[in-house]
């Protein structure tokens, strides 16, 4: 089962290969449910289970074999109602489709949601990037502009800025994005790291020129 | 009167164009199509944004799209 929503094309992509390859599957568009698509949860003695209506197709939890998740969206209520009617009815559904992920074993997801969820956030990917044993860049987040100062000096100003989040912001019809930055040197800051680097040169010119006539520079 | 010094990250921010929908969405193929009539898969026509430029496209990669987040 792919849970996606209609216009994404990374689904297109896996569920051309799914038809070519013959391997059966059900796409399961968010912003369908509830127009064209149905959940039905059981909660029993013997057990739980689902079964989702797509179109005129109708699929047991037990057909199930593996689950991806990729961009869904929230569902919307378009019925004829009153706006409190619509807004209940809207938090009733994306409730009913985030219980839907909960029936369905972990094991069988790629990801599951509450992992993809934890992982969107850079300083956990940065932790468990660390401890698995990749090496990850000196990071710091901060509303002080003097720790800052005195981590851009620390690293020789060789710092990148980015959002903790993902930098897209809405404004009006437009999407905008504050994507990842280097930080600007200053004037001074840069005259005095060119000149660290000439220097640094020079005397790396100095040592090959005496390592050429033998000479050692102890 | 001092203007208030502008938030660097948002002074460099450029403005994305979503790809909006394309194509036609096929409810037998459960794909993407050129058009109704035409049923080559969107993504093999060569007129789609690959998938490949998600900021583009939509928000975010399997990141919650804003908004979306609370899907997961």
């Amino acid at each position: 089962m792919i849970i996606t929503n209609r216009h994404d094309l990374a689904s297109d992509y896996l569920i051309h290969g799914l038809r070519e390859s013959n391997i059966p599957f059900v796409r399961f568009n968010t912003d369908q449910y509830p127009e064209t698509v149905l959940i039905d949860i059981e909660l029993n003695k013997s057990g739980f289970g689902y079964t989702l209506t797509l179109g005129d197709q109708s699929i047991h939890s037990s057909a199930i074999a593996s689950v991806y998740f990729r961009q869904p969206v929230v569902p919307t209520f378009r019925e004829d109602a009153t706006e409190v009617e619509c807004l209940f009815a809207e938090t009733e559904l994306l409730e009913t489709m985030r219980s839907l992920w909960r029936v369905i074993p972990e094991e069988l997801w790629l990801n599951h949601p509450k992992r993809l969820w934890v992982a969107a956030n850079k300083v956990e990917q940065l932790m468990t990037a660390q401890k698995i044993g990749f090496r990850i860049p000196d990071t710091l987040i901060s509303c002080s502009p003097e720790r800052i100062q005195d981590f851009f000096a620390k690293q020789n100003g060789k710092v990148v800025a980015k959002a903790v989040k993902h930098g897209f912001m809405r404004s009006g019809d437009e999407v905008l994005l504050a994507g990842t930055q280097i930080l600007p040197q200053k004037k001074k800051e840069k005259k005095e790291e060119e000149r660290k680097k000439r220097k640094e040169e020079g005397s790396q010119r100095r040592v090959s020129k005496n390592t050429k006539k033998g000479s050692h520079l102890d | 009167m001092n203007q208030p010094k502008p938030v660097f990250l948002v002074s460099k921010a450029m403005v994305v164009e979503p790809d909006g929908p394309a194509g036609y969405y096929n409810p037998e193929l459960h794909l993407n199509t050129v058009s109704k009539e035409d049923q080559t898969p969107l993504v093999l026509s060569g007129v789609s944004a690959p998938t490949h430029s998600k900021t583009r496209q939509h928000p975010g990669d399997d990141d919650p799209d804003p908004g979306q987040d609370k899907c997961y």
